[in-house]
């Protein structure tokens, strides 16, 4: 048996027995790999940002040469539904690291100091909670303007305070444990007391929560740039796609269709994947699998 | 100079049961209601009383974990809320704790190694000869030394507990303030636990204040005894008269419901 938070690295071994978190970490992974390679293996990477404007190649249906079609303006769909994938993961990856960093900052300094500066820090939590945060994620889109690193920003002000709630609660019980009491009485100095024995036993929920909010994250980015508050065209992103191509529906289908489905396989895979860390996290399931034999 | 080394002057402690909006206290409750007690240097006292009458607060406030409402802590004759530097070091050094569950007394992140270690490293006792010290800290408990390789989660309770005690012993304290040890272990290993208690006692002359709900338990382990009900102390004695000749209504019934659990012993076993 190993220390508790290095049961991290087992979490891949487990996924053994966890069928659709291994058909979920499959899609992620594809998904990385095709966002880290997208410029070197798309067919018209010069397409992505809608440099070159083909009339005479508009619109044109699923063919050899462009198997997912082309835009209103002659761009080739697959390529920039390829080179799209490294923005929703780029988004997903810094939105959900970044609110987990600010919530646990908040969480443990309301949850360890308390008063008056707890009870202020975790009012405007609340007040952040108050309201959806999506239409917290427009409203703060809207004033900071179009951009990748907006959109990022705004996301991370509605998110954070999730992350915030979750470490605050577990701060606030791990802190009146027994073992920080008696690590009090030994005479151990506050910050060995905060790294060593609150942090790391207060991180799990909103460890948990991190990985299951990344498809949520990849969908909330996609929609703010669906309904124009995102980031700038013509910028390869899926729910910027997704709504270009909108109005031609009925007639363009592959235009919408294509953006929107690879959208659907990531958060498919992210959240099939947070559910098998869930489980995973679950010490009961663990004890389970260990008493079959499974090794982890 | 006085005599004691540990004293509770007047002590009262309250819990919230309901906060205000700004954090304020709406309703209380009295877990310590103006308790004075005296410990003597190399005595071994015992805590008696059932859940809620405030003999685990007591001991946290000896341990410096609560802080009294009003009344005071004292360490050799002074408070402990006005010690400063060296000699609040010293008195954080010389009590130490042992709580009831020893699982939930360890880090789960941590091997027992370290944090002994990290106990040892603020208390400045390690340096050059820090694994020996570790090592006599494991054979002073009567554990094996690979223990100090694992996770609490992987030791046994009475194992954990012993990793506890060392942990306190390992500041060389005076006093230590034992809230329920054995409440959470097995008959066989309870036992053991209080035997080891008994030596370490001999070994290194420290103080005893030993709290259970067990006056069988606290019979054994101490010579002097206190009978607290409702956050008050309402008998206080040498522990052969408090067992003997009980005054109090309160210690009387304990005692008869121990004399009722022996008989009910005996009658099964003949």
């Amino acid at each position: 048996m190993t220390a508790p938070w290095k049961s991290l690295l087992h979490f891949i071994p487990y996924l053994k027995s966890d069928v659709l978190g291994l058909f979920g970490l499959t899609v992620i992974a594809a998904f990385i790999l095709v966002g880290i390679t997208a410029p070197y293996i798309v067919p018209y990477p010069e397409d992505a940002w809608g440099s070159t404007y083909n009339v005479e190649r508009r619109l044109q249906p699923p063919s050899r040469s462009h198997i997912f079609g082309t835009d209103e303006y002659g761009r080739d769909v697959f390529s920039r539904v390829v080179l799209a994938s490294r923005f929703s993961l780029i988004i997903a990856v810094s939105v959900v690291t970044l609110s987990l960093i600010i919530g646990i900052l908040v969480g443990l300094i309301a949850g360890y100091w308390g008063g008056p500066l707890a009870t202020t820090l975790m009012r405007v939590t609340d007040m952040f909670l108050a309201f959806p945060s999506l239409l917290l994620a427009i409203a703060f889109a809207s004033i900071l303007g179009r951009g990748l690193f907006n959109l990022i920003i705004a996301l991370t002000i509605a998110w954070w305070p999730w992350y915030a709630r979750l470490v605050y609660v577990q701060v606030n019980s791990v802190k009146n444990m027994p073992y920080v009491e008696a690590a009090r009485v030994s005479g151990l100095s506050s910050t060995t007391i905060l790294v060593k024995y609150i942090l790391p036993n207060s991180l799990t929920p909103a460890t948990i929560q991190a990985f299951l909010d990344m498809g949520g994250a990849v969908l909330e980015a996609a929609a703010l740039s669906f309904v124009g508050v995102g980031v700038k065209p013509p910028t390869p992103e899926w729910g910027l796609m997704i709504s270009e191509g909108w109005h031609l529906i009925g007639t363009a289908w592959w235009v919408s269709l294509f953006p929107g489905l690879a959208l659907f396989f990531t958060v498919l895979g992210f959240n099939l994947l947070g559910d098998a860390f869930r489980e995973y996290s679950n010490p009961k399931t663990r004890r389970l699998l260990e008493s079959r034999g499974v090794k982890l | 100079m006085t005599r004691y080394l540990l004293e509770a002057l007047n002590v009262s402690v309250y819990y919230a049961l309901k906060r205000g909006l700004l954090g304020g206290a709406i309703y209380d409750v009295k877990a310590l209601d103006d308790v004075t007690l005296r410990i003597e240097e190399g005595e071994s006292l015992g805590i008696v009383g059932e859940s809620g009458s405030g003999k685990s607060t007591l001991a946290k406030c000896f341990a410096g974990l609560i802080k009294p409402a009003s009344g005071k802590i004292m360490y050799k004759g002074r408070d402990i809320y006005s010690l400063k530097g060296e000699d609040y070091r010293e008195y954080r050094r010389s009590v130490q704790i042992v709580f009831q569950n020893p699982h939930t007394s360890l880090n789960p992140m941590m091997r027992v190694r370290d944090t002994l270690k990290d106990v040892l490293k603020a208390s400045g006792k390690w340096g050059k000869d820090g694994e020996r010290k570790l090592a006599e800290l494991m054979k002073a408990v009567g554990l094996r030394e690979d223990i100090l390789n694992m996770y609490p989660m992987e030791l046994s309770g009475g194992q954990a507990q012993r990793v506890a005690i060392a942990r306190a012993l390992a500041v060389e304290p005076k006093v230590l303030i034992l809230d329920e040890p054995t409440s959470a272990l097995d008959v066989s290993v309870q036992a053991q636990i209080l035997e080891l208690l008994k030596s370490l006692k001999k070994t290194y002359g420290l103080t005893y204040v030993f709290i259970s709900h067990d006056i069988a338990v606290v019979r054994y382990m101490s010579d002097r005894i206190v009978v607290m009900h409702k956050g008050k102390i309402v008998e206080e004695g040498p522990s052969s008269d408090i067992i003997e000749n009980p005054k109090h209504e309160y210690t009387r019934s304990l005692i008869r419901d121990l004399i009722k659990l022996y008989a009910h012993i005996e009658e099964i076993s003949t």
